[in-house]
């Protein structure tokens, strides 16, 4: 405490960056910690004792332990099939030299403008009954049963081919910053090309797969949408039953335990991944690096297998989204029955759209929110990044911890642990009640998208020179002004990317905004479910397909903004405006 | 440029502390609980909860209100993310009056002490044996809970017990129980082997019913066309309400099996209350009589085809809705029992059932 | 100028540098000179105040600076990586400094100019991108961007270790004549000797936290006060027992047959001189260098390295019998 007046004294405490670490330690515990043990205290004690009632129940429960079961099944499946999707996406655009690259590029990087209810139905309506896939399979097998596409094959297909946004976002650039001269070394040795991609390029490119294992791993374990839609009656996951009784007064401490039980799963592989982290060494030690130059692949046969691959993957991810938008343009029983005659396109359903005065408020309620929230979470990310790489005490790499705990919960739970937490004054926020205030669910919000933000800026600033900060300094930078102007523009590209990936994922978001939105603010995915809702008219759900291509247009245009120097052409054609 | 972008993020970074203040800042305070909505004089803005939003249902009771005087603002959700909702709020409660919600629903308000008594002008004109005993809710709209076949299906059963037999094992369908109609169906079902010895108040023998009923059925997945399926025979079983059934009857040109049980179906009745804590108690009076009125009822029967309880209404709807009615009759459910029981109910079904 | 005082640095329970005395002059170019792990970084980035000392002062002028932050202390540094900002460039990279401290534009721009001008950076290479330019030309940046500043004390921590040979000496040579230009008082941090003997006006030789010896590259070399500086600081022989006794027997001397005695290659020579010893030996390897050929010779079963200049006279061969002459007092025993 001496010391510490001492250094107050002398000036070498940095007061900005006090005063940001008590606001970040506030923030955790108010809004990570304390809701969440509250709600954990509050389903699991019942008249002051501690009850195992739901254990038992969940224990009698053929469903729920099979339901568990296809969780991990899917998980550890789709860190398999997703990886080597997404790797190959990444090599067929980067790294090979294939012919149309870009367009490739283009159709790959589509599943970062939609996600859901809608890509799903989008796949279902390719390959179910209906679908033109199922059709053209029914002319070569006419036996076959046009339902094929049903169960742990659909259900991982889709999750597979829908999870490689981040592979798409980030092992891209891991690839562009290969060092070329460790190519042209091991080429010079004589490894043959497949030898230079598993030894030298996979390896290097490590840490983002770790990153996006784990992502992919937590993204099947709380998938909701594939097996409801197509998981048919023998593979149905977990968490739709945790959403069932999380939504259900009395059943709430069924959900709390399912999901604790998920949680603690991916602790187990969140430690793991950072045991198999730590004993690598992946910092490159390089000083100058090469320029990536494409691979030709030279083996002829697999030159050609390699092009077909990557041709039958580019019609997969685009088949649902070109489904999506034909549908966008029919009526509602084309939609319902899968049948396309001349007769089925119209442009009722925009019109229906552009006509409603109330039809683009919820666009406008979600754009505001989602980009506020994406903003504040890249802030909130990299302070904590910035803290704990530099973490002085143990206090400070307890932060760490704390920031993934949204990880280990489903998002019904941190609604709900928001909910029943703040409906009440509590002095952690100077008594103010949250609930039913346009507030909660920006918070909600945040809270979500804090750890796998951290997780991607954390990566930024791993691979950061230190010498870069303590050059700033002894040229007598203080602290936040290095990282305006050093830090913050060598990390943007990471940084832009996850804001733009936050931003788009929020945009529809359902889960926490049912229990959360404010009447007054109606976010869009609240609107399309309303449209979509089992009692909702044929019509309706063409509608569905509107607001869905409505915000694949919004989702492009940040992704195009934050992703593809959308910024800087801006800033070009301003600066000529102005010129005149 | 760069300033501007780390002026912005400054000032964001300030807002995550005072958003949080200010956002809380109005809560408490009840006033202003209905900024944002549209309308000249805010005080007299009433905040609708409903389940009956869908459809452009919400901007055409908007509109309407309007005409007639009143500024309201309407919030959609399902059924029981309204009664979530309302129990959630208590102590900032938004909601100003709630309709659509059926007995279950409006029962378990009554117990968390969300909804207060009134009584509105038009009680004499509605079925005596729908209201509220204890004056906190009253009927609007009936949704008969039905089950229909494909035109051409020749095993029809004839009350929703017959499901538990083998011979219909995967051919009817069945919605999530989270949702209004299954959720009422499958609660009329139990509540028949009301037994108080019995687990959850139910008889050994209606546990292994309602365990064959919902595990022989095929689940509606999200985004399914249920109806089409009875068409095409694939499930040529499924339970719908009685006014989606008139409006798919007419979408697709197609005729429907009714099942018509000899007790009857259930009735569902969406019906009207007021918050507690309303600080605009007399002009939510005004608005529900206006409202549940025989003339607005039969306008919004004529206009998205519900079935309404004023006994005037019911005799100028369309001549569809009157042929229908005149099948039906309305099943006899203990409403308190069901209320008390049904999450617990659909708790044990999701667990052990469900399939 | 610069005071170390009983400086103890630790990391946790390991002490890198113990007990470090040292005072460095006003426009001294002053090394430090010693193996990786040595303690001589540690030493450097306590001076410009990245590291607080567990013990002891570090005085700048008549000012203790042991707790003043690094930025207050008006020292500039080049680090071994250069650490340039790579979002900016060059002419960004230099002016950082100027524009920490609020100088007004036209200043900046003067000042940047100037010590572009001082250091070969052309116009162009101050509108690239850093990323753009090659090593050499990124070790310029990474200079002019602590001169810029007009710092009291210059630190360079192993600012050539990445370049290539021909490029070392090049730039080396600058940093003298650029050091002698400013008059500016430099801590150089090196683990290559003949760069140390080279530049420096004095070297502090550092082994395992300890200093071992400062001194004139003169004295470092000529003097070594230890095996480990004598070792270090150059290629030396290790004259064995044997070879002790031919010599103590030869010319009547005392060296002490126990301990192994000391004596650098170009002391051994061809030529006899009053007072030699006569140690003859058969060629086993010989390195030509142009100038120089290095010849390793096997005398008395222990191996004796001596430089020979290219005269374009004599040249021996592989297995030729050869005889060198050794001043005794070239020989050093610790």
């Amino acid at each position: 405490m001496n010391e510490l007046i001492t250094k107050l004294k002398k000036g070498n405490v940095n007061i900005l960056g006090l005063l940001l670490k008590i606001i970040l330690i506030w923030f955790i515990v108010a809004f990570l910690i304390f809701p969440n043990i509250n709600l954990l205290l509050d389903v699991f004690i019942k008249d002051g004792h501690f009850s195992t009632e739901a254990v038992t129940k969940i224990m009698k429960s053929k469903r729920a332990i099979s339901s568990l079961q296809n969780s991990f099944i899917l998980a550890f499946a789709s860190i398999i099939t997703v990886n080597i999707a997404g790797i190959l996406t990444v090599l067929f655009t980067e790294y090979f030299d294939i012919k149309g690259a870009k367009i490739l590029s283009l159709g790959f990087m589509t599943t970062l403008i939609y996600s859901g209810v809608v890509l799903v139905t989008g796949y279902k309506f390719v390959y179910g009954k209906t679908g033109i896939v199922t059709k053209v399979l029914m002319n070569f097998f006419p036996n076959m049963n046009p339902e094929w596409f049903v169960g742990f094959g659909a259900v991982l297909f889709i999750m597979t081919f829908s999870g490689t946004s981040n592979h798409m976002m980030f092992l891209t650039n891991a690839v562009r910053s290969l060092d070329y001269h460790t190519i042209e070394a091991a080429k010079n040795m004589g490894a043959p090309q497949w030898m230079i991609l598993f030894k030298i390029v996979l390896p290097t490119m490590a840490p983002t797969i770790f990153a996006t294992t784990i992502l992919t791993f937590l993204a099947a374990l709380s998938t909701m949408s594939g097996p409801l839609i197509v998981g048919g009656p023998d593979f149905q996951t977990i968490n739709p039953m945790i959403k069932v009784f999380a939504g259900m007064q009395n059943s709430r401490e069924i959900a709390a335990l399912l999901a604790i039980i998920l949680g603690l799963a991916t602790s187990v592989l969140l430690i793991i991944m950072q045991k198999i982290e730590k004993k690598g060494n992946y910092i490159s030690v390089s000083k100058t690096k090469a320029k990536l130059v494409k691979q030709k692949i030279e083996n002829p046969v697999l030159n050609v297998v390699a092009h077909i691959i990557a041709y039958v993957m580019l019609i997969i991810y685009m088949l649902p989204i070109l489904n999506v938008l034909v549908f966008s343009f029919t009526d509602g029983i084309t939609i319902k029955t899968g049948e396309i005659t001349a007769n089925s396109f119209t442009l009722d359903n925009y019109k229906k759209l552009f006509q409603s005065p109330l039809a683009y408020k919820p666009y406008l309620v979600s754009v505001v929110y989602s980009l506020i929230a994406a903003l504040l979470v890249a802030l909130i990310a990299i302070a904590v990044a910035r803290i704990v790489t530099k973490a002085k005490n143990k206090l400070d790499t307890l932060l760490e911890p704390a920031i993934l705990i949204p990880w280990l919960l489903p998002s019904t739970m941190i609604a709900l642990g928001l909910m029943m937490t703040y409906d009440a004054p509590r002095a952690i926020l100077g008594n103010h009640v949250l609930i039913a205030t346009p507030t909660i669910m920006l918070i909600a919000y945040v809270i979500i998208k804090i750890p796998f933000s951290y997780r991607m800026v954390r990566a930024a600033f791993i691979g950061l020179d230190g010498n870069m900060e303590e050059a700033a300094k002894v040229m007598g930078a203080k602290p936040f002004y290095t990282m305006r102007k050093v830090i913050l523009p060598i990390i943007m590209p990471v940084v832009l990317a996850v804001i733009v990936l936050n931003f788009n994922s929020l945009l529809s978001e359902y889960d926490l905004s049912v229990f959360l939105y404010h009447p007054s603010y109606q976010p869009l995915g609240i609107v399309i479910k309303l449209a979509t809702d089992e009692t909702a008219t044929v019509d309706a759900q063409a509608m569905a397909f509107v607001y869905t291509v409505i915000l694949m247009i919004i989702s492009t245009f940040a992704l195009w903004l934050g992703h593809y120097d959308g910024l800087e052409k801006i800033k070009i054609l301003l600066k000529k405006i102005r010129k005149g | 440029m760069k300033k501007k972008v780390t002026m912005v993020m400054a000032a964001l970074m300030a807002s995550l502390m005072a958003v949080s203040f200010v956002g809380c800042g109005s809560s408490g305070n009840s006033s202003e609980k209905t900024t944002g909505a549209s309308g000249a004089n805010n005080s007299e803005t009433i905040c609708v909860y409903t389940n009956n939003a869908s459809d452009g249902r919400d901007e055409w009771l908007i509109n309407k209100a309007k005409e007639a005087g009143f500024n309201i603002q309407v919030v959609g959700l399902g059924a029981s993310e309204v009664t979530n909702r309302m129990i959630a709020e208590k102590n900032n409660p938004l909601c100003d009056v709630v309709f659509g919600l059926n007995n279950i629903e409006y029962e378990k308000l009554k117990e968390e002490d969300c909804i207060q008594q009134w009584k509105p002008d038009w009680t004499e004109t509605v079925d005596q044996s729908l209201i509220d005993k204890d004056g906190y809710y009253y009927p609007v709209t009936t949704t008969p809970l039905l089950l229909i076949g494909n035109a051409e299906y020749n095993n029809m059963p004839s009350d929703w017990t017959d499901l538990a037999k083998d011979e219909y094992k995967g051919l009817y369908q069945l919605h999530p129980l989270g949702g209004g109609t299954a959720n009422t169906v499958y609660a009329s079902i139990v509540s028949r082997y009301k037994d108080p010895n019995g687990e959850l108040g139910v008889s050994e023998e209606g546990w292994e019913i309602a365990a064959k009923i919902i595990g022989n059925a095929h689940n509606i997945a999200e985004g399914e066309d249920s109806i089409g399926e009875i068409i095409d025979g694939t499930y040529p079983l499924d339970q719908h309400w009685a006014s989606g059934v008139l409006t798919e009857e007419k979408t697709r040109d197609y005729k429907f099996q009714i099942m018509t049980p000899e007790v009857g179906v259930p009735f569902v009745v969406e019906s009207l209350a007021i918050a507690k804590d309303t600080d605009k108690y007399d002009r939510c009076v005004e608005f529900c009589n206006w409202l549940g009125s025989a003339d607005m009822q039969l306008e919004w029967s004529d206009n998205f085809g519900t079935i309404p309880c004023q006994k005037d209404a019911l005799e100028n709807v369309g001549s569809d809705i009157r042929e229908l009615m005149g099948k039906l009759k309305s099943q006899e459910l203990d409403w308190q029992f069901i209320a008390e029981n049904v999450d617990a109910w659909v708790e044990k079904a999701e667990l052990e059932f469900v399939k | 100028m610069i005071k170390f005082e009983e400086i103890e640095i630790k990391y946790g329970n390991f002490i890198a540098v113990e007990n470090l005395n040292l005072e460095i002059k006003k426009g001294e170019f002053f090394t430090f000179l010693g193996p990786s792990g040595c303690g001589k970084t540690t030493s450097l980035r306590t001076l410009v105040g990245f590291i607080t000392p567990s013990k002891g002062k570090i005085i700048v002028g008549d000012e203790d600076v042991t707790n003043l932050p690094v930025e207050k202390r008006n020292i500039g540094m080049v680090f071994q990586s250069y650490a340039l900002f790579p979002t900016m460039t060059v002419y960004d990279n230099i002016a950082f400094g100027l524009k920490v401290k609020k100088v007004s534009k036209k200043k900046i721009d003067e000042k940047v100019r100037e010590v572009a001008k001082k250091i070969k950076i052309t116009d162009e290479q101050l509108k690239k991108n850093v990323s753009e330019l090659s090593g050499g030309q990124q070790q310029r940046v990474a200079l002019a961007r602590a001169i810029v500043l007009e710092p009291d004390i210059l630190c360079l921590d192993e600012p050539l270790s990445n370049l290539d040979a021909k490029l070392r000496i090049e730039l080396r040579r600058e940093l003298k004549r650029l050091q002698k230009e400013l008059g500016i008082t430099t801590l150089y941090v090196t683990h290559d000797q003949e760069e140390a003997l080279t530049l420096s006006d004095r070297i502090a030789v550092f082994n395992n936290g300890y200093i071992e010896q400062v001194g004139t590259p003169y004295e470092i070399y000529n003097h070594s006060k230890s095996e480990f500086v004598c070792d270090f600081i150059g290629d030396i022989n290790r004259l064995g027992k044997e070879i002790l006794n031919e010599i103590n027997s030869q010319l009547n001397t005392k060296f002490d047959t126990t301990k192994m005695g000391f004596i650098r290659l170009e002391r051994c020579t061809e030529k006899k001189g009053e007072g030699f010893a006569k140690l003859n030996g058969k060629v086993i390897d010989l390195e030509f260098n142009g100038v120089l050929t290095k010849y390793t010779l096997l005398c008395n079963r222990e191996k004796i390295k001596y430089l020979e200049k290219n005269d374009g006279f004599s040249f021996y061969n592989l297995n030729d019998n050869v005889d060198i002459y050794i001043n005794p007092k070239d020989i050093l025993q610790f």
